[in-house]
């Protein structure tokens, strides 16, 4: 083991590691349902989750270790949009607020459990359906190997799991370890498991943040110091690029780069698997909408966590790789043992959305896969086991990821996630309102906007490392326009709406069947305690 | 709501959709705190800045409760329109 670990920080860190696991497998039998062995049970933690407990688990799982490793990085690195996550993070809520409650509905009365799950019952295809499971299947994979990079990030900073020249074994097996428990404890609790840990991973993160924001100030000359050596390091940073490529404050030439991001990543956000499992675990309709109002606390915590990034520079911080900018600062400026807290809050951090992640993931495949195409006839008892296994299966799929390509890969993928996740709009939020839209026509859209996406962000060089050819950049020039980059998502949602209204037209007027929709009217505002919406012990005083 | 009678529980509650007056406020509230939110060049700027802060930084930061309470306002318009169209 290298010399340089501090003990104390390290005992810290294992005593929180140790507290969670334990809560993990106790979960199992918090507010415990019938039986684990179904999807409504093991998947979504039985349907009732409160306001107070939907707070910590969807404010745990949105706000992942990695956004609070790479948000602070983007800063730290002088990029002049990284504080789009900020308006990103504020505009999601009042999104959340229009569009899931119908979603919460419609699930809740038909016993859907994945977004997949809606558009087979609104739109009668099994192959939509699929192309909307696959795209969440794609998009949350290397998110959870992101985690495992959060996680990984901070036992470097620990010095365990060694420098370069460590051996495979020892670099790897304390994350391999993390995994594994957390993979055991997903397995027996299901979904109880992270609401129970996201309490313990909130209240840390809220702390860590708290006294960083309060105390680090002081130390390093107060916030006009922190911006003014954040300027100056932008500078020299310009001076070497020989463009005027970083910045504090974006200037006119990124605004549309910035929005774009913004309202792009906002849409993404909460279409993506795990946003969704998180939120029809809730017991009301209410408890949605009160949490849309509540769960800006953790986009102000967001904010100051990414300005730790200007911090870490007037500290005079200064590491290779920009993510280990916050965890190097928290090493540096405080007490062995409250930087142990840090770390721990950062490593749970991580393990709250990986499992998150992986039931969701793991519901996709039971779902729309499994029973979709495989076992028509699957019990609720097959479906749980089914989902159990391939939560375990996506788990080591990213550790197997992490441990084996360069991390570029899982990031590169993340960007592209995002694209993707963005491009299953027109059939899951449309499809809400209206059915106008023609299935064929859907898919045709979905598959033009994940193939110019994907190509777009293939060709994106990256602007401020000229070894860099792919992947660069989230943000490209759409087409017939020449100066104004936004970001590739957004276009190639325009373009995958585009082609789903030509096509629906064509479809439409050919006469090609439009299929059975399974839904009706008042089911998108059905609530607890209507007909076939289960009365859970919250609803009746859940207002 | 104290006891369930069995019968009701076979038809859907009565739950009409909300009237256009409300809607429409939801709509242009809701549209605050989306819209604002990305005028950038609203808020791209060095000053006034608020204790060494530039103004860019503390504006987003104020939008957060700004937009906080407006979502508020709004889920208590609509509980309440609920709870009383759920009543019989």
């Amino acid at each position: 083991m290298n010399p340089d670990v501090d003990g104390v920080a390290l005992a810290v860190f294992l005593f929180f590691f140790v507290l969670v696991t334990a809560l993990g497998f106790v979960a199992a039998r918090w507010r415990k349902g019938e039986s684990l062995e179904s999807l409504d049970e093991w998947g979504l933690g039985g349907r009732g989750f409160g306001t107070f407990v939907a707070w910590f688990l969807i404010g745990g799982d949105l706000y992942t270790a990695y956004t609070f490793i790479a948000v602070p990085a983007l800063l730290y690195a002088g990029s002049a949009i990284g504080f789009f996550a900020v308006p990103y993070t504020i505009i999601v809520y009042p999104i959340i607020f229009i569009f899931l409650p119908r979603l919460w509905s419609v699930s809740h009365r038909h016993g859907y459990v994945t977004p997949a799950d809606f558009v087979q019952g609104r739109y009668d295809s099994r192959g939509l359906s699929l192309a909307v499971a696959v795209t969440g299947l794609l998009a949350t994979m290397p998110y959870i190997a992101l985690q495992l990079i959060g996680i990984q990030v901070v036992l470097q900073v620990m010095g365990i799991g060694g420098g370069e020249d460590a051996s495979l074994l020892e670099k790897d097996l304390p994350l391999f370890v993390a995994f594994a428990i957390l993979a055991a404890y997903t397995y027996t609790s299901g979904l109880r498991a992270p609401a129970l840990i996201a309490f313990v991973k909130d209240t840390l993160i809220y702390i860590v943040i708290l006294v960083a924001v309060i105390y680090l100030p002081s130390q390093v000359g107060g916030w006009g110091e922190i911006f003014g050596s954040a300027e100056e390091k932008v500078a020299a940073g310009n001076e070497e690029l020989g463009a005027p490529i970083l910045a504090v404050i974006p200037d006119e030439t990124v605004f549309w780069a910035y929005g774009s991001l913004a309202l792009g990543s906002a849409f993404a956000l909460f279409m993506y698997p795990h946003s969704i499992t998180a939120v029809l675990s809730t017991g009301t309709r209410n408890v949605i909408r009160r949490n849309a109002a509540l769960l800006p606390a953790y986009s102000f915590l967001l904010g100051l966590l990414a300005l730790l990034g200007y911090i870490a520079i007037a500290a005079g911080v200064e590491v290779e790789d920009a993510n280990q900018a916050v965890p190097q600062l928290f090493e540096n400026e405080f007490p062995s043992w409250f930087a142990g807290v840090a770390f721990a809050a950062v490593g749970i951090g991580a393990l709250v959305p990986a499992a998150i992640m992986s039931i969701a993931a793991a519901n996709l495949w039971t779902r729309n896969v499994y029973t979709a195409f495989i076992n028509r006839q699957a019990t609720p008892a097959q479906e749980a086991f089914q989902s159990k296994v391939m939560s375990l299966v996506v788990k080591f799929g990213a550790l197997a990821f992490v441990l084996f390509l360069p991390t570029e890969y899982a990031i590169y993928l993340q960007l592209l996630g995002g694209v993707w996740i963005l491009q299953t709009l027109p059939a899951l939020v449309v499809g809400l309102y209206t059915r106008w839209l023609h299935r064929w026509a859907l898919l045709g859209g979905w598959a033009v906007g994940m193939v110019y996406g994907t190509w777009v962000a293939y060709l994106q060089p990256s602007a401020t490392d000229p070894t860099v050819d792919h992947w660069g950049s989230p943000v490209a020039l759409p087409p017939f326009v020449d100066e104004t980059k936004v970001y590739i998502g957004l276009t190639a949602l325009v373009l995958n709406a585009l082609v789903a209204i030509a096509l629906t037209v064509a479809l439409r007027a050919a006469g090609v069947p439009e299929g059975v929709d399974g839904t009706r009217p008042e089911d998108y505002r059905a609530d607890a305690g209507d007909a076939g919406v289960d009365l859970t012990d919250e609803a009746p005083a859940g207002r | 709501m104290s006891v369930r009678d069995p019968a009701a529980s076979n038809r859907p509650r009565e739950r009409p959709p909300l009237p256009t007056a409300t809607k429409l406020l939801l709509g242009v509230l809701l549209g605050v705190c989306i819209i604002v939110p990305l005028l950038v060049p609203l808020y791209a700027r060095e000053s006034p800045d608020l204790g060494g802060m530039p103004f860019y930084f503390w504006f987003q930061f104020a939008l957060i409760p700004v937009v906080s309470v407006l979502t508020f306002i709004c889920f208590a318009v609509v509980a309440r329109h609920e709870n009383r169209a759920g009543k019989p």
